[in-house]
């Protein structure tokens, strides 16, 4: 189905679960899958690295995830903030977050300094300290939040000249167990236009794959301290 | 047919770790359920009792290998077998996988990626095909 014009203002994500494995230390992102790591998935579900946290966690009931400050469409060169607001409901939350242009290529996202975010960004434990960290690796850069009890995470980035970009997080809530089973998983992909460039344009300038703002709700998480069995 | 005698010790070295990291997830091939299975660490293990951070088990690299090596029979050549056209692109001559993301991108988009290089070469060795 195709959605467009959907991601204007605030809008609440339906969802959609898959399973999968927790890696809590952003540092085992970057090991070997041999050595356990996900030797460089971060599961973002962004084009190019397009599985989400869904492949390994499962079970749980899929969180409500809130995204505010996404454009209907956007200007290039432009800053946005977007913020994600998830519900404090005794589940353990984590995310990782990415948006990448047109030729899928990276965007820069960026983190307001700890001193400016908010309380319900930051973790609950240890109180005050930062949740979000912002990973530069293998020319990505992701956004990732640990299980530490912020509600929510803000975002910016500058839109790029491309005529699309693609913005992608995945949520999870763990239920505290040691291992992927039992987790909630919110997978948020999202296809944006700039303005004045129409889905059939961007999609020839893709290379002719038409997804024109398909929201595409799935699935995605990382937990702080890696689940277990 | 006969399984091609794919290198035991290139798949622990080169192969194993590329199916680890592309495959193994647990709603992928880290489920016991489906045929071709890859276990190991930081993934679903063969045996839920090992720690999930232990190297892999002889267990789980003989089972991986077996099933990797069972994939490579095809009527058509190892080159159309399940193990080398499944996760490539449709686009680049695959035979499509439920695995591809919800971008449509498929594990691997050409036949030029590294990952997909090592497998084929692995496999291509084994079976003089």
């Amino acid at each position: 189905m195709i959605v467009r014009n959907v991601c204007a203002g605030l809008f609440t994500l339906a969802i959609a679960t898959v399973p999968a494995q927790a890696f809590s230390e952003p540092d085992r992102f970057g090991e070997a899958a041999i050595d356990g790591g996900t030797g460089g998935r971060y599961f973002t579900g962004v084009p190019g690295d397009g599985l989400g946290c869904g492949v390994c966690h499962r079970g749980g009931a899929r969180p409500d995830v809130t995204v505010e400050g996404l454009p209907e469409q956007f200007v290039a060169g432009r800053s946005y903030d977007v913020t994600l607001r998830w519900p404090d409901d005794g589940r353990r939350y984590a995310l990782e977050l990415e948006l990448a242009d047109g030729d899928r290529g990276p965007i820069a996202v960026t983190l307001p300094a700890l001193s400016a975010q908010p309380a319900a960004a930051k973790c609950a434990m240890p109180a005050g300290t930062a949740a979000a960290t912002a990973v530069d690796v293998g020319g990505r850069h992701v956004i990732n939040l640990v299980d530490c009890g912020a509600t929510e995470l803000t975002v910016t980035f500058v839109a790029p000249s491309t005529d699309e970009l693609f913005f992608a997080a995945g949520v999870v809530a763990s239920d505290n167990g040691e291992d992927v089973e039992g987790d909630g998983v919110r997978e948020l992909r999202q296809r944006l236009y700039r303005d004045g460039a129409s889905p059939d344009s961007a999609a020839c300038a893709a290379g002719g794959r038409d997804l024109g703002g398909v929201l595409v709700i799935a699935a995605l998480a990382l937990t702080r301290r890696r689940r277990r069995r | 047919m006969t399984v091609p005698d794919a290198d035991p010790i290139v798949f622990r070295d080169t192969v194993y770790p590329i199916l680890l990291r592309d495959c193994s997830f647990t709603a992928c091939h880290g489920d016991a359920a489906r045929f071709f299975t890859v276990f190991g660490p930081g993934r679903a293990r063969f045996d839920p009792a090992t720690d999930i951070d232990a190297p892999p088990t002889a267990e789980e690299l003989a089972q991986t290998y077996a099933r990797a090596r069972s994939m490579l029979i095809s009527p058509a050549g190892i080159k159309r077998s399940p193990l080398l056209r499944k996760p490539l692109a449709v686009s680049a001559g695959g035979a499509g996988h439920d695995g591809t993301d919800p971008w449509g991108g498929a594990i691997y988009l050409s036949k030029g990626d590294p990952s997909y290089q090592a497998i084929l070469s692995w496999a291509v060795a084994g079976g003089a095909q």
